[in-house]
């Protein structure tokens, strides 16, 4: 299908695992190129965002990505400043994933950790695997122990779409004890919320809606949907 | 020593085991809470924090009747196949059975189909699982009546374990990344997430087909004394042979549509069981097989909870480190009395 796609060139981004190696073995036999393309290893918004310059040098358009870039970066630094002369308490959140084998939280040192962080955030998994990226799958147990008191909670859809709190409390009997769904503020998000890394800079801005409205006046975003 | 008395000493020891495996199970996790601490809230001493509360009763003890429930369907269920092939080395995950299992409940998870006149998606997944699971086990039948060698049996079962396996990898191909996240974490097999309402519909399930099988006793007893005995005891053996395999599918389906396909439980269970009260009697084996399954399950998805813990094992990964020794022992055993 790639082939007949016909290529002039594959981004590739993956890491250097065994099916990587095996894919790339693949390509060039059959004579495609390919470019690494590693934002996925990018453990800060801006750095994932920073490869639209990488991008942009190999479609001739760098200037239009460092305009874009320079752009976005401004913006994520607005948003920074706002939360670093913001004194007032910061919100603790929690990222989640709920399947049939475990809760998924992010690793301390996860890109989506520092996006919650800039918009001002307090992640309770803050302890979890300092400085690696990627997630963590836990038990149940785990989960509830740290986020009983959280005031918000992300739920990052993948799978069947969880859209609503009676869909959330469906994961779970157990999650309706937690703070966050008490008080109903647990957000999921929609469905162009994964590989958005061009929008780093907006969905930092909505999590700092998120945090910042007073509870009950926002309940969409463009990435997150409050669950009624 | 005598018969009878070793039956108790036995049951003694098993119904000790599941009690202190239970125990394990209610104390140990993420937030600490001693013995003493149950007993003085039995005694009314103390309250139970909301915490603890909702730990201990929203997500320990729902687990912990799922593994009692489900260790207890796999073992029955593993327990009748071996009765039905007269051969220990037998289960449903063996056999091909689970993966059939899989590959319909796959179907489900990833087409969405439902079942016009079933509204709960609880029970048209169990169906689903009930139905892969007869299909693959009418498959192993179909060339079981041609293959007298088991050895050779066993490996058509595997090889339609990877025919199933092939199809539900076929449909992944087809599906987009949030089916497949949701087929694969099924696919692990967790006691993890098990609620209130999966809980009852599976006792719905297992309990009545579990007593069932004990009322069936006499004529399995008859049944492993050879089919011409039992033939003489007045059974119709291919009814009850029909009866055999749709109560044990009907176990394995129930535990892989709620707990995904778990592995090796089915065969050592009864081994272990037999080994120990050392009698093939199923008025005996059964409610053994009813403790032993129950605490190796709960031992299984103690060892899943908090060997890495924060992280947790699929419950399959501890039953095959727990159950394939047992296996292998088996075969080799078998393998020098031959």
């Amino acid at each position: 299908m790639i082939q007949a796609a016909n290529p002039d060139v594959i981004l590739l981004t993956a890491s250097m695992d065994e099916n990587t190696l095996k894919m790339i073995e693949s390509l060039e036999e059959l004579g495609i190129n390919w470019i690494g393309m590693n934002v996925n290893m990018e453990n800060d918004p801006r750095g994932r965002l920073e490869w639209v310059k990488y991008v942009g040098a190999i479609l001739d358009k760098e200037e239009e990505a460092e305009e874009f870039f320079e752009r976005e970066l401004k913006k994520i630094e607005e948003i920074e400043n706002s939360t670093l002369e913001s004194d007032g308490v910061k919100p603790k959140v929690s990222y989640v994933r709920i399947t049939d084998d475990g809760y998924t939280v992010k690793n301390q040192g996860d890109y989506s950790v520092k996006m919650l962080e800039l918009a001002g955030g307090d992640y309770i998994f803050k302890d979890l695997n300092p400085g690696k990226d990627g997630t963590l799958k836990i038990s149940a147990e785990e989960f509830y122990k740290a986020a009983e008191d959280a005031d918000i909670i992300i739920y990052e859809n993948m799978g069947a779409f969880v859209g609503t709190m009676e869909e959330f409390l469906e994961k779970g009997d157990h999650l309706s004890g937690i703070k966050a769904v008490k008080e109903g503020r647990v957000w999921v998000t929609k469905r162009n919320y994964w590989q958005s890394a061009d929008k780093a800079a907006d969905m930092i801005k909505e999590l700092r809606d998120i945090f910042t409205t007073p509870h009950g006046e926002l309940e969409e975003t463009e990435h997150y949907l409050l669950a009624k | 020593m005598k018969k009878s008395i070793r039956f108790k000493i036995v049951f003694v020891a098993l119904v000790v085991f599941l009690a202190y495996t239970i125990m394990l199970n209610l104390v140990s996790g993420s937030i600490s809470l001693s013995y003493k601490d149950i007993i003085d809230v039995i005694l009314g001493n103390r309250i139970f924090t909301e915490l603890e509360y909702n730990i201990l009763f929203k997500i320990r003890i729902p687990r912990i009747i799922s593994a009692i429930l489900f260790g207890i369907a796999l073992s029955i269920s593993g327990f009748l196949l071996q009765t039905f092939f007269k051969n220990p080395i037998v289960g449903p995950f063996v056999l091909g059975i689970s993966s059939g299992a899989r590959l319909f409940v796959g179907l489900f998870i990833l087409s969405n189909i439902s079942i016009g006149f079933i509204e709960s998606p609880l029970i048209t997944i169990f169906l689903a699982a009930a139905v892969g699971s007869l299909l693959s086990m009418l498959l192993v039948l179909l060339f079981a009546r041609k293959v007298d060698n088991i050895s050779i049996l066993v490996v058509v079962g595997m090889m339609i374990g990877y025919i199933a396996s092939a199809g539900t990898d076929f449909m992944i191909a087809f599906a987009n990344e949030h089916e497949i996240a949701a087929l694969v974490s099924w696919s692990m097999g967790s006691f993890s997430g098990i609620g209130w309402n999966v809980l009852r519909l599976s006792a719905v399930i297992i309990i009545p087909t579990v007593v069932l099988v004990f009322f069936l006793s006499k004529p399995l007893e008859a049944y492993l004394l050879g089919e011409n005995y039992a033939k003489s005891m007045g059974i119709d053996i291919k009814s009850f042979r029909l009866v055999l395999i749709i109560l044990s599918s009907i176990l394995s389906a129930c535990v892989t549509a709620f707990a995904g396909p778990i592995s090796f439980v089915g065969i050592a269970v009864p081994h272990i069981a037999r080994l120990s009260i050392k009698t093939s009697n199923p008025k005996i084996l059964v409610p053994a097989l009813v403790l032993l399954g129950a605490s190796f399950c709960l031992l299984a998805d103690y060892f899943a909870r908090t060997l890495f813990s924060p992280t947790e094992l699929s419950i399959s990964t501890v039953t095959s480190v727990m159950g394939a020794p047992i296996v292998i022992w088996l075969m080799v055993s078998r393998r020098k009395k031959v």
